[in-house]
């Protein structure tokens, strides 16, 4: 029987110092966690799952939300999720209520599709910012648990403007798909990253923990450039896959097989479904890579501000092999796959604490959160 | 009994205690604190193998104890017992059930969609 180690300080190798303020620490959170033990977990809430029609999911997330806590660790103590499955229950009802509306609107009548859509652009705003409280109350990190300070007013600057880009041009081009003005409703998407920012400043930058309030440096426009990143990656796997075409079509000439064409479906389709690959498993990760990059490197507490350095290049290698292998044993190391990119992410972060980190966790104050309310998640 | 840390619940200030779980009572032991608890008001978390295990107290407080020999002499102090489900998904056997079980469950579903196919033809 041992104590715990009394300093959990990890030399900085992998993660720079940041710019601003001396660095006095460098904390790197860890996995504790192993992926037979999860997929244990994960195949008796899938078979429940199954067995109850979907109800039993929302225990299952929380089984996987407490398995994935519990065995993070940082500096010593554990995370913890202590919330129940009434929240995450109701708020899968009631998104499956909205889609079926949705859906069924558009049967009966265009008037209908229309108040349904403007319904849903009012709803999720309020979903989501009851879905933050949720995670955010029930979370908790040397017993005190987190907070999120966000206002109703700010969840629909957040989330109106994006929830609207995609609403109204799916809602027109389905109602009146001939009408011109379909097409031009979906140029606000243009303005994707910039709404993405938004979200994730309104998620991130209202955390707060034990009194400390959370900062969010990052300004809306320096989302536009992993965006641009990902699409220069994606743009040139589909002119790699148009070149390709080109050389295997003066081939098929060359060699007399008649024209590319007329090979046969299952070569076409494999050729069709490699610029799928390449989206998903190129452009998705690099981007995925870049924005947590962003988000976790521009989260701050007082004192503390949070880093993570993690690689395009291993972490799609990683996605790759993880997705193979999910493919290969027909989704059964799907549990597997959580728990290695998990693993990876973390041991990508660090807390780099400008002060002595147990005087500021003395400073962290059981404060009085928000009264629960109606909650929900999904 | 066991070496822990301990958080108050009112503030995130870490303290090395010695945690005993002795007649029916929980004492708390640090440098500059004792607590007692009747063991009946401790609420052991589900135990995951890597992971300390975590002792919810009623006042708001929690200990953690990373040993595992501890963790089991908790849970026997404190009469612990395993919910169902965690006792499946904790051993392999059970869980490979699952697995099969779930597999059954899949074949008859495609079969039975097969067979409403089969009548709409």
């Amino acid at each position: 029987m041992s104590l715990p180690p009394k300093n959990v300080t990890v030399p900085a190798k992998r993660a720079a110092a940041p710019a601003r303020g001396a660095v006095m620490d460098i904390l790197a959170p860890r996995f504790t966690g192993s992926g037979q033990e999860y997929f244990r977990i994960w195949i008796v809430n899938l078979l429940l799952t199954l067995a109850t029609l979907g109800v039993y999911s929302a225990w299952g997330k929380v089984r996987r939300l407490r398995y994935f806590e519990r065995n993070t660790m940082l500096a010593g103590a554990t995370f913890d999720f202590g919330g129940g499955p009434g929240a995450i229950l109701r708020g899968r009802a009631l998104a499956l209520l909205l889609l079926v509306a949705y859906d069924v609107a558009f049967v009966l009548s265009f008037r209908l599709a229309l108040a349904v859509a403007a319904a849903l652009m009012l709803v999720v705003p309020w979903l989501m910012r009851s879905a933050l409280r949720y995670r955010a109350r029930h979370t908790t990190y040397r017993g005190l648990p987190f907070g999120f300070r966000g206002s109703v007013a700010g969840a629909y600057r957040a989330y109106l403007p994006p929830v609207a880009a995609v609403l109204l041009p799916v809602t027109l081009c389905a109602a009146v798909p001939d009408n011109p003005l379909a097409v031009l409703s979906l140029l606000p998407l243009l303005g994707w990253p910039a709404m993405h920012g938004a979200m994730l400043r309104y998620q991130h930058g209202h955390l707060s923990y034990g009194g400390h309030a959370a900062r969010f440096e990052a300004p809306a426009r320096r989302f536009f450039r992993p965006y641009l990143g990902a699409l220069l990656v994606i743009a040139a796997g589909v002119a790699l896959c148009l070149a390709a075409e080109a050389g295997l079509a003066l081939l098929y000439a060359e060699k007399g097989w008649g024209s590319f064409e007329a090979a046969p479906p299952a070569v076409r389709w494999a050729w069709l479904a490699l610029p799928v690959y390449l989206v998903l498993l190129l452009g998705g990760p690099f981007l995925q890579v870049r924005l947590a990059n962003l988000v976790c490197s521009s989260i701050t507490f007082p004192g503390m501000r949070l880093h993570c350095a993690m690689q395009a290049r291993a972490y799609t290698r990683l996605l790759h092999a993880t997705a193979v292998l999910t493919v290969l044993t027909l989704g059964l190391y799907r549990p597997f796959a959580a728990v290695r990119v998990y693993r990876y992410r973390l041991a990508c972060m660090a807390l780099h604490v400008h002060d002595d980190f147990e005087a500021i966790s003395a400073g962290a104050r059981r404060m009085r959160l928000h009264p629960p309310g109606l909650e929900l998640s999904w | 009994m066991a070496f822990a840390i301990f958080f108050d619940g009112d503030n995130a200030r870490l303290h090395r205690v010695d945690l005993q779980a002795v007649g029916g009572a929980l004492t708390v032991r640090g440098d500059d604190f004792a607590r007692i608890y009747l063991s009946t008001d401790g609420e052991l978390a589900e135990p995951f193998a890597g992971a300390p295990a975590v002792l919810y107290l009623p006042d708001g407080a929690r200990c953690e104890v990373a040993c595992p020999r501890a963790h089991a002499a908790l849970a026997e102090a404190l009469g612990y017992r395993t919910p169902r489900v965690v006792r499946w998904q904790e051993r392999w056997r059970a869980a490979l059930a699952a697995l099969a079980l779930l597999a059954a469950m899949l074949g008859w579903g495609a079969l039975s969609v097969l067979d409403v196919l089969q009548i709409l033809d």
